[in-house]
């Protein structure tokens, strides 16, 4: 199984990186979560824009075995999308991956329950349909079809069903590859299309509908696909780390899974940061020191 | 993780005008709205609510001259993505902080740059939530 990566720059440097508690944190972050998961997916990837390229093969000499700069691609497109660089990335994907998301650590391998699944994420979650939402897939679509735009049947589907789960996606990947593309390319067709311009300006901003296009379409795609005895009929099945969001916050169901995720708040937490720190150069000192001189020369540089 | 806010619905911050006061706690905090009101001087008649926090939204539900109140939506692993979620009126910020629920409070009528005179009215929902999912692994 192939090990992913994905970097889109605008996003980044537009408002994300204040997520890291510091940016020596963000970069040895990259450091830990790629030396860690190559010990059991030597194949690694990275799918990036140039100025990531850059940053993470010149600047940090970080070693993917491929490294894409497709994401070049979206530099017309605006930094609020950020889920497009995932999409872009998944959609890039030909054989059976798994795409890590730089605050995930794998220190064990994936079970293979995973590695042999259709697809396959982090954990399930689920959200209240009515009223204010962090999802909001029925405004979503509202707001594409009244402006006649573009909506996948697999998008007015979950809505009219009222799906309410989607897949929080700190790993995401599987064997389906076809699936995973077609999907990805929807999220991606939806978001670029030219009838769809209206719509989006008319939801206003709400980076949550990253969430939305990223993982919602995911559960909405599978469920329509399985039910319309379709192309992907039967082969498609989710499959989750972590049975639910509680068993992922369970210290013990992390340590038992061997699974790590800085998620949300904490990436600034200082005494994670301390200790993702004192990881990478106890365990990977001459990456640790890469970094120091990469960051060194960025101070110099201005 | 409720049964640390159970009992607190009432705080007073540091700033002798501004206060939550009532923190309406739902059956959990996964995939539940919960509502926040807080009492403050508030001088502007329009209350302007902005939520960069990608996981958490929010809306107004009621405001007035000395107070609003505000339902927050909250995700399944958000818990972890509320330091940075604003409550912004035309006269006053609302902040939250750190983890949990944590507002600090600071009218703007003041002045000062960020941090002058906040004042942190605390819950800590507990949980190990900020440590994110298996921080204790670093």
């Amino acid at each position: 199984m192939r090990a992913v990566w994905s970097f889109w720059t605008k996003p980044f440097e537009y408002d994300r990186s204040a997520a890291w508690y510091s940016e020596k944190h963000h970069l040895l972050s990259w450091i830990l979560s790629l030396e860690v998961a190559r010990r059991h997916y030597p194949q690694t990837c990275l799918i990036t824009d140039s100025p990531g390229a850059r940053m993470l093969v010149d600047g940090l000499g970080l070693e993917f075995e491929t490294v894409s700069t497709c994401l070049d691609s979206l530099r017309h497109c605006h930094p609020d999308w950020w889920a497009l660089g995932k999409l872009h990335a998944y959609r890039h994907q030909e054989v059976p991956f798994v795409h890590i998301d730089s605050d995930v650590y794998l220190w064990s391998r994936l079970p293979s329950r995973l590695e042999t699944a259709a697809v396959f994420a982090q954990s399930p979650e689920s959200f209240p349909f009515e009223g204010e939402s962090w999802y909001r897939p029925g405004a979503c679509v509202e707001a594409l079809e009244s402006g006649g735009g573009m909506v996948p049947e697999e998008w007015r589907w979950a809505v009219a069903e009222r799906c309410n789960r989607a897949a929080c996606c700190g790993i995401f990947g599987g064997c389906e590859v076809e699936f995973i593309r077609y999907y990805a390319d929807l999220g991606i067709c939806s978001v670029e299309h030219p009838d769809n311009q209206a719509g989006w300006m008319r939801l206003g901003g709400n980076m949550a509908d990253n969430l939305f296009i990223e993982q919602y379409s995911v559960i909405a795609c599978i469920e329509f696909h399985r039910r319309a005895q379709g192309r992907f009929l039967r082969r498609l099945k989710m499959q989750y780390l972590f049975p639910g969001a509680q068993e992922a916050y369970d210290p013990v169901c992390a340590r038992k899974a061997g699974y790590t995720h800085l998620i949300g708040a904490a990436k600034r937490h200082p005494l994670l940061a301390r200790r993702l720190e004192a990881r990478v150069k106890a365990d990977f000192p001459a990456r640790y020191e890469a970094c120091l001189r990469y960051l060194s020369r960025a101070v110099r540089g201005g | 993780m409720l049964s640390k806010i159970e009992n607190q619905t009432s705080f007073t911050v540091g700033l002798d005008r501004c206060a939550i006061t009532g923190i309406e706690p739902a059956d959990s905090w996964v995939g539940v709205s919960t509502v926040v009101t807080v009492r403050g001087r508030f001088l502007a008649d329009t209350v302007d609510v902005t939520f960069p926090q990608e996981r958490v939204s929010t809306a107004v539900l009621d405001a007035a001259e000395d107070w609003i109140r505000v339902r927050l939506n909250i995700s399944s692993d958000s818990m972890t993505g509320l330091h940075h979620f604003h409550v912004l009126t035309l006269r006053g910020v609302i902040e939250s902080a750190d983890f949990g629920i944590c507002f600090h409070i600071r009218p703007l009528e003041e002045g000062g740059a960020r941090g002058d005179r906040e004042a942190v009215c605390g819950l800590d929902y507990g949980g190990g939530t900020e440590m994110g999912i298996g921080g204790d692994l670093l």
